[in-house]
């Protein structure tokens, strides 16, 4: 393959700016046409010129770009309409209250039965949602869509965007490949889709924007996540190694399993790879004190979606990024603190506004349970003479940042008083405030520590646990298969991601090292870490995996996990560790067009050959899910030999191979969970629902 | 100010073609030309009726074995119905039904009759934890109707000795 060339300078647009000024007319005109046309093209100019600058700043360059594109057209083809998982009502709902203009749930749009649903929680006589983050991100998306459905057939709205994107995708492929013909052929190929999907179209119930806009802001998610690695690795090593590592994170690693359901494992997922890759970047001295500034923004941003997961990784990153940043001067450090403390504010004014703390999160009110109520009409109201008790026993609540045992700071109350009390109950809420974060701080760090405490000792004590989150999964003990009709569809890390297995091969690499290390080489490793980024942002990653894995380890195996979903968010962040292996970097780099092949030939003949085997052992769902299990396992295996075999022998031979093998192991599973075995809603495209029901498997 | 189409490229010309389909297709679409592009008529039960000729489920086939691929519980086992449509008038569907009261079991499936001629209905195995088995063999009934908001009446029913292998 020619290394991908980034055509930016050279790029054309399609409209002509050439000024061609019209015959016979006076010397004025001429003058003001000319002059018009010198305006127009330093319009047009600098047009490009800001749509450069936005494709580098958001996405690198046009290859970031492309992956973008790419990764988003290919996941939102499983994107089913329905309720894949419980918690997902509540959050629907979320969007549609929060669109219209208040936080509390006054209207519940979306509901499996009458009465309440996992997710809500109760403050007062107010009901409220768990997650607010994705649920105000997704509004712009929802106004999108209502505009779009108040106007025209929904459906073909959908199906119109795919095209459209397509196009743009197909484009952007054939500037990077610099082959026209992969532009026009890309154009064609998304305009027979969009006749597929209008010739197949059956209408689409508007009722479902608020859905649609939470799975539209998902897969974005993920493809931001692509995006992140591409631009990590494309930074710290090169950028074929970082297209491998975007396309591997999203369509080999669960993010795309996740992205259409729409859970928010899939933004916390993006908004790690994005605090790492800011990292990483940060670690170069001449870049800007805002990029550095950029990962506390992302974890601003994470506290307000998931509290307990952004302190895990503000935990790690504070110490790294502090011991290797470039400057640690006053001015870098407080712009450093005045960016994170603005993007705080979307997660401190939601706390005010649902629990009336600033550092408390609705996750850590008392949950709605049976308390609730909605009529015919779906307007919420709690049940006077129901305490708040019992949570619905349908979602498996995750660890949150435990309340603390003060009852926190409420806002200072609305009274009528002249602008001085008003100065002083200002002062005195600020006062208030930072004594509840200095007062609440040690208790959450108190109650993470038994965390990670309890997840230390897991992997200490219970290997057994251990190999059922990790190796393999079966019917394992504990587990409540009741709820899902006793299918054994709940899978571990390796069986879901076989791509990470290659991880086990970095301690043989460490052992290496050691061996071969004299005293010397011995005494450079601190000045190795303190002067190479490479090292720097491993030792972030590798913390942000360790911590994040032992904070989530007390709670599982779970049920309604099916590919360790808690630990998702980890995982990209883990495949850049495989990246990081000398042997798999310099195969993917020196053999991309093997890797390429490989992963395309692996996932096309997985998907082959899983349906044609399927046909003939006729698997039921759990059997099935366990047969990819039982295949990634000795996919992961051979993956892992292979690497093993070329570290050993200093040679990366068949390294890129197994690695598009091993990922094309993981998209055959997610290709066909999100095509065939799991049946829920009905199919955004009407040409994938079509495909489906030709493939004879359930 | 324009050189025309006919300066364009093959790319650029294929852009303007889906731009135009896009536009053409979501104007037609809209409130305001109300054109209905998509098709909603054949996806919901109606009223109707449909000559079944021909019925065959392997009833020996229903049967409870060990799942397999360490799955580590026993499935139910149920085979796929073969129907075959003579006529068909309206919308009528096919619901092929599988009870076993010992175990609390009632499964169905449904499939709205397209088109005649002949048709597979499927049902999903039922897994069952080795706890909830307690004999060796147990008594179902599998039953094929053909249904629809005007009619409904069974065209298969038979009793089956579901035996259990371990």
């Amino acid at each position: 393959m020619t290394p991908p060339a980034d055509r930016d300078e050279s790029e054309q647009t399609l409209t002509n700016d050439q000024e061609r000024p019209v015959t016979n007319m006076g010397d004025d005109s001429t003058q003001l046409s000319a002059r018009l046309g010198r305006f127009d093209r330093s319009l047009s100019g600098r047009m490009r010129a800001a749509r450069r600058r936005l494709v580098s700043a958001l996405f690198g360059d046009r290859i970031g770009l492309t992956l973008f594109l790419g990764v988003v057209l290919a996941l939102s083809l499983c994107w089913r309409v329905g309720f894949f998982i419980t918690d997902t009502y509540a959050i629907a709902n979320t969007v549609v209250n929060v669109a219209k203009g208040h936080f509390n749930i006054q209207q519940i749009e979306y509901s499996l039965t009458l009465g309440s649903q996992p997710g809500l929680y109760r403050n007062g006589s107010q009901v409220f949602g768990r997650n607010y983050a994705v649920a105000i991100l997704s509004v712009p998306f929802y106004w999108i869509l209502e505009g779009a459905s108040s106007l025209v057939e929904l459906r073909l709205a959908l199906a119109a965007g795919w095209s459209l994107l397509a196009a743009g995708f197909a484009s952007q492929l054939g500037h990077v490949l610099d082959k026209r013909q992969v532009a026009f052929w890309g154009t064609l190929i998304a305009l027979g889709v969009f006749v597929c999907n209008v010739w197949l179209a059956r209408p689409l119930d508007p009722h479902w924007t608020a859905l649609l806009a939470l799975q539209v802001s998902t897969v974005l998610a993920a493809g931001v996540v692509a995006v992140a690695l591409y631009r990590l690795l494309g930074e710290l090593h090169d950028r074929r190694v970082g297209v491998a590592a975007g396309l591997l994170s999203t369509l080999s690693l669960p993010v795309a399993f996740w992205a259409t359901i729409p859970k928010r494992h899939v933004v916390s997922a993006a908004l790690i790879a994005v605090i790492v890759c800011a990292f990483a970047l940060s670690r170069h001295p001449k870049r800007s004190s805002l990029v550095r500034a950029s990962a506390y923004a992302a974890v601003a941003i994470l506290a307000w979606l998931h509290a307990a997961e952004a302190l895990v990784v503000f935990v790690v990153l504070v110490p790294v990024d502090l011991a290797t940043a470039p400057r640690n001067d006053w001015r870098t450090l407080s712009i450093v603190a005045a960016v994170f403390a603005l993007s705080l504010a979307p997660f401190v004014v939601t706390n005010l506004a649902v629990t009336g703390s600033p550092f408390e999160t609705p996750r850590m009110l008392d949950s709605l349970g049976s308390a609730g109520q909605i009529d015919p009409n779906g307007r919420v109201s709690i049940k006077p003479e129901e305490p708040p008790t019992t949570p619905t026993p349908t979602t498996p609540s995750e660890p949150t940042t435990p309340g603390p045992t003060d009852p926190g700071t409420a806002p200072p109350p609305d009274q009528d008083v002249g602008p001085l009390g008003w100065f002083i109950g200002l002062i005195d809420g600020l006062v208030a405030t930072g004594a509840a974060v200095l007062a609440a701080v040690p208790g959450r760090l108190g109650r993470l520590w038994e965390f990670v405490d309890e997840g230390i000792s897991i992997v200490l004590g219970d290997p057994e646990r251990l190999g059922h989150v990790f190796f393999r999964s079966g019917r394992v003990p504990g587990v409540k298969y009741g709820i899902n009709q006793q299918e054994a569809i709940e899978l571990t890390v390796l069986e879901s991601a076989p791509i990470l297995g290659v991880l086990v091969a970095a301690p043989l690499l460490w052992g290496r090292r050691m061996l071969a290390a004299t005293r010397e080489s011995l005494r450079a490793v601190p000045a190795a870490i303190r002067t190479n980024p490479r090292y720097q942002t491993d030792l972030l990653a590798g913390g942000i995996v360790v911590m994040f894995t032992l904070l989530y380890l007390p709670r599982l195996p779970l049920y309604s996990q099916i590919t360790m979903r808690y630990l998702v968010p980890a995982m990209p962040v883990a495949l850049y560790g495989v990246a990081r292996i000398p042997a798999v970097r310099r195969g993917l780099d020196e053999n991309f067009q093997e890797f390429l092949r490989a992963y395309a030939a692996a996932s096309v003949i997985g998907i082959v050959g899983v349906v044609a085997a399927f046909d003939w052992i006729e698997p039921a769902l759990g059997e099935a899910m366990q047969f990819h299990a039982l295949l990634n396992l000795v996919v992961a295996g051979l993956t892992i030999a292979v690497v093993v075999v070329a570290i050993v022998r200093e040679d990366q031979k068949g390294v890129a191979t197994a690695i598009g093998a091993a990922g094309g192991a993981g998209t055959t599973l997610f290709v066909l969970s999100g095509v065939e075995y799991f049946t829920y809603g009905q199919f955004t495209y009407p040409i994938v629902r079509w495909l489906s029901e030709l493939l004879p498997v359930f | 100010m324009d050189k025309g189409i006919g300066s364009l490229g093959p790319t650029e010309l294929a852009q303007l073609l889906l731009i135009a389909a896009v536009v053409v297709v979501l104007v037609f679409s809209s409130s305001f030309v109300g054109l209905s592009l998509t098709q909603s008529e054949s996806t919901s039960l109606g009223d109707g009726n449909a000559t079944v000729t021909a019925v065959s489920v392997d009833v020996t086939a229903v049967q409870i074995t060990p799942g397999r691929f360490g799955t580590d519980v026993s499935y139910l086992r149920i085979p796929d119905a073969q129907i075959d449509i003579d006529d068909l008038e309206g919308q009528p569907r096919l619901v092929y039904r599988v009870e076993v009261p010992a175990l609390d079991l009632d499964l169905a499936a449904t499939k709205l009759i397209q088109n005649p001629g002949p048709t597979t209905v499927r049902l999903s195995d039922a897994a069952l934890a080795a706890d909830q088995l307690d004999a060796d063999s147990y008594e179902g009934r599998v039953t094929v109707r053909v249904q629809s908001l005007s009619s409904d009446y069974t065209v298969f029913n038979e009793s089956a000795t579901i035996e259990v292998t371990s």
